[in-house]
């Protein structure tokens, strides 16, 4: 039998006349953690509804372990869902939340009160089980609806931003946990989330939507690396995105004009054929080069000013005015800052062919 | 809050499933027909007809505007009520705003104070008032020894008994609805104008009070309706010489037994309720309108 | 300035708040003065009017009131829920219309009802309901909009995601209202029940025309009595009745817990 836990099949939804998911198609292999990621309004909550079943798709169709979940009501899915606002029952006690799954499949008191238990130990809530959930913090809340939906052991589980109701440093001390979690328990997860940060701490694979479609797909190096459209480049990381002119090949470059033809720039990206409009250049390539230094051979060399250093503490931001048109944005370890020339000066910059990367659109 | 939920559940539309919706609310709608609906479209009717023979007839509509008691007694209602309406604002708008803005212990306290008369009932509180303010009552006595007066002075079985009692009586729902009105004001505006020199009267009179005209008007239209429906307290404080809409329909019914003539009055006291009611609307229509306009239809 | 205004204010609300309590000060002491002289002078009082409660007079209207608000408030509260569970919680087809039909007796003046339903009663020949079923379906008239409000603030007050949270943990529809729904709605139940309690127990305007002599309600019974007399009887008869109430609300919230919703909740 085959490994997919979840597919998509051209899965398209409006609600009413307004399109909001278009033609969706998606494999999650078990056991993997996959992102889906992208700004609100991308359709990507709508989508996570699918897998649920608290929404129909308006066409296509949704297979759980290749069997098709249309018909299916949500509480028949035996997948688990952790909202972003928690949801916890209020009226019930936290070993009564996480129980409620088993409960409501007739589980007998002992298998409850057994599960209950290895799902608070999982996740670090032992003895909790007798509180009432507005007796506990944000974070502490936050993994009592993660242990309710795991307790049941489902398939597969999905997480609707679960974090983002958490301050930064309990964020990131979560991620780690819940990739722990996922890892130990070999479970499908399905995150979906709009903090690309998140999304590449976590994930296998990220899922790129944008205006109810997928823009790119695949794992977090490659979309970083290789972004395809300036949508998603811009999205993930920072990038400095720039309108190309003029295209010429050069073999084994491609050598276009940037800054309305003032300056010129090569690539070793090859000629896809396609509209090639952008390029991309990720701030940590690009290296500063020191007085009477030298660019590597095929590299670019440009030259600028020194237009203003933001210091964010473990790294400096630099913004270079480049042919009195252009700042392009570079980072530094903050412990280099000893090597910049004061703001307004001239600065010589070097970046590799390999990290300009071309963007159809 | 939680952005999952967009609509309502997507299993198949199960037809048979309402049935048993319907079935929940047929009690509720059947109950309501037979003992509202019905007898009110009778009492419409009625009110038409003549009371020797049943036929239908204008008389008692005829009497009602050409008699000069049941005018009167129009009048009266509408100015008692609205003697009520502002006593029970000017009165409740203190206990509001500070039920509105404090917290805690000494909240809870007034909270129950203000609110706890109600539990003790009309008659309850009337009584107490017919005790204060009649001639051997409570404060005749005390100016009577203080020597500050000769004779009693005639506090009760008039309006301003009726007035006094009917303000006691509605006084919670005026506090309630205006404490709602002064709790939807950002306390930050009246920190706002303190930061920018207004004294506490100036905040009250240029921040507060402006804000919450809404609620105002609707403790006016409130205490208005509640008082003209009053039975109990206007029949006992207002002794028999004091006639609203209410005890004359009493009258009619159970003294005279003329079921149109009663249908009559009793159609017109339901007439200015909904009279109020459509002033209040409309007024909440202009005032929507007015924000609207201002804040550039981001309503 | 500022504590001139904050003086002020706070004679104003004290002067209010003395203006709230003094009837009911003053039919206490009524109460438990010696003579019809009302008495402040605690070494004064007495019981002795309060021995007058257990007599026919008016232990029969008390329990007459306490049998109808009762049956109102089950009435009321049950249906209610169905009514407000239809059209609030499953948004049934025409669910505002029906709601406004619902909600319309709350237009009309108690007075104004109450005449309709003793007219309706004698022209259709059940005259012979005055009394104790005429007072409960009249007053149910009165007490069920006032519920069904209550009720269908609750539940639109229901947080949704917690339902959804239940369906995808297996619960069905059935069991979703019992486990989830039923248990966030019992509070704003219960303020209706208790509040259905209430109205129909100190009702007068509705039930004048609806008793009948030996079938009368006490509040009735006392007013019949007040325009004659100012006996303190009456008062005692009053302060017990509050007393009465006040001890149903204590059970009441002790059976449903519903002061969470004054003191604001969970979460």
């Amino acid at each position: 039998m085959s490994n997919i836990d979840i597919e998509l099949v051209s899965v398209s939804k409006s609600f009413g006349l307004v399109p909001v998911v278009h033609d969706i198609s998606l494999q999650i292999p078990k056991g993997e953690f996959v992102s889906i990621l992208g700004p609100s309004g991308c359709g990507k909550t709508t989508t996570l509804n699918m897998i649920a079943g608290f929404n129909a798709p308006s066409l296509g169709d949704i297979r759980i372990r290749g069997k098709s979940q249309v018909r299916i009501p949500p509480e028949r899915r035996n997948i688990g869902l952790v909202f972003q606002n928690y949801a916890l029952f209020p009226h019930m006690t936290v070993a009564e939340n996480v129980g409620f799954g088993l409960r409501m499949r007739g589980a007998s008191r002992s298998q409850i009160s057994l599960a209950v238990r290895d799902a608070l130990r999982g996740v670090h809530l032992e003895g909790f089980g007798s509180r009432y959930p507005r007796e506990l913090s944000g974070g502490q809340q936050q993994r009592v609806a993660l242990a309710r939906a795991i307790a049941p052991r489902p398939s597969v589980l999905l997480l609707d931003e679960p974090l983002s109701n958490l301050d930064l440093k309990l964020r990131e001390a979560m991620r780690v946990e819940l990739k722990e979690i996922q890892e130990s328990l070999g479970m499908t997860f399905v995150y979906v989330t709009h903090d690309q940060e998140e999304a590449m701490a976590m994930s296998d694979r990220i899922v790129v939507m944008w205006q109810g479609a997928i823009a790119q797909e695949g794992s977090p190096a490659e979309i970083y690396s290789r972004p395809k459209t300036s949508f998603v480049a811009d999205f993930i990381g920072r990038s400095n995105i720039l309108p190309m002119s003029d295209l010429v090949l050069r073999p084994p470059y491609l050598d276009f004009a940037i800054a309305d033809g003032a300056l010129r720039l090569r690539s070793t990206e090859a000629w896809s054929g396609q509209d090639m409009r952008f390029c991309c250049i990720r701030p940590e390539c690009i290296r500063f080069l020191a007085e009477g230094e030298a660019a590597a051979q095929g590299a670019n060399q440009l030259t600028g000013r020194l237009h203003r250093v933001v210091n964010l503490g473990a790294q400096l931001e630099l913004f270079v005015e480049i042919a009195k048109t252009l700042l392009v944005s570079a980072t530094m370890p903050s412990g280099a800052a000893g090597r910049l020339p004061p703001l307004g000066h001239e600065v010589r910059l070097s970046i590799a062919a390999q990290d300009v990367r071309l963007l159809a659109r | 809050m939680n952005t999952l939920v967009l609509e309502l559940p997507a299993a198949p539309a199960r037809r048979d499933g309402r049935s048993h919706l319907y079935a929940a609310l047929s009690p509720s709608l059947v109950v309501l027909a037979i003992f509202f609906a019905l007898p009110m479209g009778l009492m419409i009717g009625i009110s038409f007809s003549d009371a020797a023979s049943g036929t239908l007839s204008l008389a008692n509509y005829h009497r009602f505007l050409t008699d000069g008691l049941s005018l009167a007694g129009i009048g009266r209602t509408a100015l008692m009520s609205f003697l009520v309406a502002v006593s029970v604002t000017i009165l409740g708008y203190p206990v509001a705003y500070f039920l509105a803005r404090s917290k805690g212990r000494t909240r809870a306290i007034v909270f129950a104070l203000a609110l706890a008369p109600e539990l003790a009932g009309v008659v309850l509180r009337t009584y107490g008032w017919l005790i204060i303010l009649e001639d051997r009552g409570f404060i005749n006595d005390a100016l009577l020894h203080l020597g500050l007066i000769d004779a009693p002075l005639p506090l009760s079985k008039n309006l301003f008994a009726v007035v006094v009692g009917l303000t006691h009586v509605v006084l919670p729902f005026g506090i309630l609805s205006l404490m709602t009105s002064i709790q939807g004001i950002d306390p930050n505006l009246e920190r706002a104008a303190q930061m920018l020199g207004a004294s506490r009267a100036s905040v009250i009179r240029h921040v507060v009070l402006p804000l919450s005209v809404p609620g105002i008007v609707s403790s006016l239209l409130i205490s208005f309706t509640m008082a003209a429906s009053a039975y109990a307290t206007p029949a006992l404080l207002g002794g028999a010489g004091f006639k609203v809409l209410a005890t004359m329909v009493y009258e009619q019914v159970l003294f005279y037994v003329n079921w149109p003539f009663a249908a009559v009055l009793a159609n017109a006291l339901l007439l200015m309720m909904l009279a109020v009611s459509f002033i209040g609307i409309r007024f909440e229509a202009r005032r929507r309108a007015v924000h609207k306009g201002l804040t550039g239809g981001a309503s | 300035m500022n504590r001139m205004t904050g003086i002020l204010f706070w004679l104003a609300l004290l002067a209010v708040l003395a203006f709230i309590t003094m009837p009911i000060v003053v039919v206490v002491a009524a109460s438990l003065s010696p003579t019809s002289a009302v008495s402040f002078d605690p070494s004064q009082w007495t019981l002795r009017w309060y021995a007058d409660l257990a007599s026919q007079r008016w232990l029969q209207p008390f329990l007459l009131s306490v049998e109808v608000a009762a049956v109102v408030a089950v009435t009321s509260g049950v249906l209610g829920l169905l009514a407000a569970y239809a059209l609030v919680y499953e948004r049934i087809p025409a669910s505002d219309a029906i709601m406004s039909f619902l909600l319309s007796p709350l237009s009309v003046p108690q007075i104004v009802k109450g005449v309709a339903i003793v007219l309706f009663l004698s022209q259709i020949g059940l005259q012979g309901l005055l009394g104790t079923p005429a007072l409960i379906a009249a007053h149910v008239v009165l007490a069920l909009p006032f519920v069904t409000r209550m009720v269908a603030t609750s539940i639109a007050n229901f947080d949704r995601g917690l339902d959804r949270a239940a369906q995808i943990l297996g619960a069905n529809k059935l069991q979703r209202l019992i486990h989830v729904l039923l248990p966030m709605v019992k509070p704003g139940v219960l303020s209706g029940v208790t509040f259905a309690f209430i109205i129909s127990f100190n009702n007068i305007p509705l039930s004048v025309f609806l008793v009948r002599p030996g079938d009368t309600t006490l509040p009735i019974t006392v007013i019949n009595y007040l325009e004659y007399s100012l006996d303190p009887v009456m008062a005692a008869v009053n302060v017990a009745s509050m007393i009465f109430i006040l001890a149903a609300i204590f059970t009441f919230e002790k059976i449903g817990g519903f002061s969470a919703q004054i003191h604001g909740g969970s979460k």
